[in-house]
């Protein structure tokens, strides 16, 4: 009998004890039945100070990162009236994003991430909210930065973010050490003038190759090859690499890049280079980026997308002096400003969440304090008043400072806040003159609504994935495999994806 | 239970009165158990049969605005993707293939293991073996992945360095050629996962009467003639519980032996795409939480009808052995 009632006893205890576990986490099966906050409509009534979450990716564990929250919730509220919360995430946030996304969580203002599935499936599962409406309430600084362009980043007139602000288009490039290059004797010009096509590199291949065996000549990253890229190019994609315009400055013909000739130009010279050995043997499947790889100091070249004062960048990252060839014109197109920042769905008040990224996109300060922290504590200006550069405090370097971002192109407007010493005092306007002496692809502000054929998008996908990596990288023969990836393409549904674009485009440039 | 349907019968009268008293009896007997029992009934239907209700979702148009119930129905439109293309038989092929025999390889292997470390008689060895065949299990996939990259790099690679080149043979490119996988596969899944049934087999064996044992030696039976009339049979429950198990999981595939141990590479995907890795690779671009559900409902539907058909079959052949 006793030990009954000791069984019962205890086991009364283990079930208090479930309960009380329980107790702390009450909502969590409730959890997946989505939003069901109702959006506060109308103003907050005056006096109580909005609260505005803003999401924003960290380059890395800053001891102060406290101290700058702190300070940048101080600005908002001393400026704004609203109450600042921020949550950071590394750089690979995607799945993050999606988690606070899908469950409903708080969120207002956050980086849209290029890297996963693109602005159009944010829109079609309604994450984020039209910044279209909201940029006529408030939109004057993101206004005098992009003028007409602001509300550019939209599909089928939903404008799904603000860009960052920085290049309109990438060109491919082919990155090599200066040093290598000079003690093979040979001479590229300044800026690689003396090359003009890509063809052009496989005699220098050929010298580093012969005078260093060891070394990889070209390596990094699969998806960085010239064949195997799929942004840039000097085409325009038109939201997705399935269909594209060849010349988009002239022609607004859809037609498919993995038959053109351009493409099996590119892919032949790989194949030609990784059967000569220049290419790293593992590149389809390699994930050491470029960079990485260049400075162990055993790569002589990548291929990356680039944009003025590349080489600079690139000495920066790798230790060793490198020259940029830029093989590919840039030109202006949609898909470039796939990057921006949005406004996301669970926002309760989206029109204060605009005030304040439009508030960020003017205010030096803000973007200071994101990028390089606290001014005099982690950056001063070299001559304030008349230089915009910044540079570490007395006695400090980027190992002891306690907070240094140097992530310009995640900043809302990077050229608002300082430039950092090394960098030409005038790269705000090279920028601009960069971005406004591009052509202009004849589809630029149009991207494709492919809400209707995920099916397909889906399949394409994965046949991608399946061919373009290993023939971009030269380690298959084109000949026998190029053919097997546009039939399978094709059965993918490819003429279907293609038909619908051209279908919009037609429509889009019609109503112009 | 005989005995007491042929008691009532016999005395239909008391029949009532009696079953109600030994109900309250049993239930006043069993009481502390079922309590005990609750908090994991609780925490089962909390974390695995209230969330079932999200199986709606593959059925409808997501929107995170209008939540999982209150999006628009949607029909069969989100599997579509799944049959739409001739990818639908070789990752179907792929994944219940591999999965048959990283079953058989498994068990067998395991089995095997159990068996020799029992019979080892140094405790001290023992030990060093078991912990050595369980350690791969303890590694992350990704870690495997390098180690096999260690082995297979083409430019760098053991295999190709150290033992093709000095034999004066030909480097092969290990992650384009796709008639190498199948094994490497299979190899690199029973290092990794051997350990695991190992352990459990010989909790198994362990548990077997030293009786039997004693007995056969009188009669005069070797350690084969052991193995096979005593631990095998007295290991078959295990065997076909662990078995049966894994047939469930038929349809799911191990995602980071599929995706990282080939590194991703587009020319293996013949003989490396299964349905995890398919669904991974197209919706990592569209984000579809319909279409990624879909899947998971067709894996699991599928998966549940192959562990009640491998039960009955069990069951038609030795009852006592059935799961269920």
């Amino acid at each position: 009998m006793k030990k009954r009632i000791l069984a019962i006893l205890l086991a009364t205890v283990l079930v208090m004890a479930a309960f009380s576990g329980c107790g702390s986490a009450p909502a969590a099966p409730s959890q997946g039945g989505g939003n069901t906050q109702t959006p506060e409509s109308g103003s907050q009534g005056g006096e109580a100070p909005y609260e505005v979450t803003l999401m924003y990716i960290v380059g890395g564990d800053y001891p102060d990162q406290a101290l700058v929250e702190q300070a940048m919730k101080d600005l908002v509220l001393q400026e704004l009236n609203m109450k600042l919360n921020i949550v950071t995430v590394p750089s690979t946030y995607s799945t993050q994003l999606m988690l606070m996304l899908t469950s409903g969580e708080k969120l207002d203002v956050f980086p849209m991430p290029a890297d996963g599935s693109g602005p159009l499936s944010y829109i079609t599962n309604g994450y984020i909210q039209d910044l279209g409406p909201l940029l006529d309430l408030h939109g004057d600084k993101v206004e005098a930065i992009y003028g007409e362009e602001s509300k550019i980043a939209n599909i089928n007139g939903f404008v799904y973010a603000i860009p960052m602000n920085k290049e309109r288009d990438y060109a491919g490039g082919m990155i090599m050490r200066k040093d290598i290059l000079d003690e093979c004797g040979i001479d590229v010009g300044e800026n690689c003038s003396k090359l003009t096509k890509l063809e052009d590199m496989t005699d220098i291949f050929a010298a580093v190759h012969a005078k260093f065996p060891d070394m990889i000549v070209f390596g990094g990253d699969y998806i960085y090859t010239p064949a195997s890229i799929f942004l840039g190019r000097g085409i325009d994609n038109l939201g997705n690499e399935f269909g594209v315009l060849l010349d988009p400055a002239n022609d607004t013909t859809v037609s498919n890049w993995y038959e053109s000739d351009e493409y099996l130009r590119r892919v032949n010279l790989m194949r030609q280079w990784y059967q000569a050995g220049y290419v790293q043997k593992d590149m389809a499947t390699s994930n050491d980026s470029g960079t990485t790889q260049m400075r162990a100091g055993n790569l002589f070249c990548d291929f990356d997308l680039t944009k003025p004062y590349r080489a600079v960048e690139a000495e920066q990252a790798t230790g060793f002096p490198c020259v940029c060839f830029d093989f590919d014109e840039p030109i202006k197109n949609g898909c470039t400003i796939l990057d921006g920042w949005s406004i996301a769905s669970n926002s309760e008040n989206p029109e204060k969440a605009m005030e304040f990224l439009n508030w960020v996109y003017g205010s030096a300060e803000f973007n200071n304090l994101m990028n390089w922290g606290i001014e005099g504590e982690h950056f001063v200006y070299v001559d304030k008043g008349n230089s915009p550069i910044v540079d570490f405090p007395e006695g400090k370097d980027l190992d002891s400072v306690g907070y240094h971002m140097n992530r310009g192109w995640e900043m809302p407007n990077q050229y608002a806040a300082g430039i950092w010493a090394g960098n030409p005092e005038d790269l705000p306007e090279a920028m601009a003159r960069y971005n406004n002496n591009m052509k202009v692809s004849k589809a630029y502000g149009f991207l494709f609504d492919g809400a209707e054929f995920e099916t397909e998008l889906a399949n394409l996908n994965s046949v991608r994935e399946k061919y373009a990596y290993a023939i971009g990288s030269g380690s298959v023969d084109p000949e026998v495999e190029l053919p097997k990836f546009n039939a399978e393409l094709y059965a993918a549904g490819l003429q279907t994806i293609m038909d619908a674009k051209q279908e919009q485009l037609d429509a889009w440039l019609a109503s112009k | 239970m005989k005995i007491q349907q042929a008691e009532s019968q016999a005395r239909p009268v008391r029949r009532v009165s009696h079953r109600r008293g030994r109900s309250r009896y049993l239930f006043k007997k069993w009481a502390p158990a079922y309590l005990l029992m609750l908090p994991g009934l609780i925490y089962f239907f909390i974390n695995n049969y209230i969330p079932m209700t999200g199986i709606v979702v593959a059925f409808k148009k997501y929107k995170v605005s209008t939540g999982i119930y209150g999006s628009p129905w949607n029909g069969l439109k989100n599997f579509e993707y799944l049959f739409a293309t001739n990818d639908a038989f070789t990752i179907t092929r792929n994944t219940l293939c591999y999965n048959l025999a990283f079953i058989l390889v498994n068990m067998a292997l395991g089995v095997l293991f159990a068996i020799f470390i029992t019979e080892i008689k140094n405790k001290y060895a023992k030990k060093v073996y078991q912990s050595a065949v369980l350690f791969p299990f303890l590694i992350s996939i990704i870690i495997v992945s390098y180690i096999v990259f260690g082995f297979l790099s083409v430019d760098n690679g053991m295999i190709n360095k150290s033992i093709l080149s000095p034999l004066g043979l030909e480097g092969v490119a290990w992650y384009t050629e796709k008639k190498y996988w199948p094994f490497i596969l299979v190899f690199v899944n029973s290092w990794k996962e051997v350990g695991y049934s190992c352990l459990i087999y010989i909790a198994g064996i362990t548990g077997i009467d030293d009786a039997f044992y004693e007995a056969a030696k009188i009669d005069g039976a070797g350690k084969l003639r052991q193995i096979w009339s005593i631990t095998l049979p007295c290991l078959l429950p295990t065997i076909i519980t662990i078995v049966l198990l894994n047939v469930g999981r038929v349809f799911y595939s191990n995602f980071g032996l599929f995706y990282q141990v080939p590194m991703n590479s587009g020319s293996l995907f013949d003989v490396t795409n299964t349905i995890d890795t398919y669904v991974y690779r197209s919706l990592m671009k569209i984000g579809n939480i319909g279409m990624a559900s879909a899947a998971g409902f067709y894996q699991s539907i599928v998966g549940f009808f192959l562990v009640l058909f491998s039960n009955t079959v069990v069951r038609r052949i030795s009852p006592d052995n059935a799961l269920f």
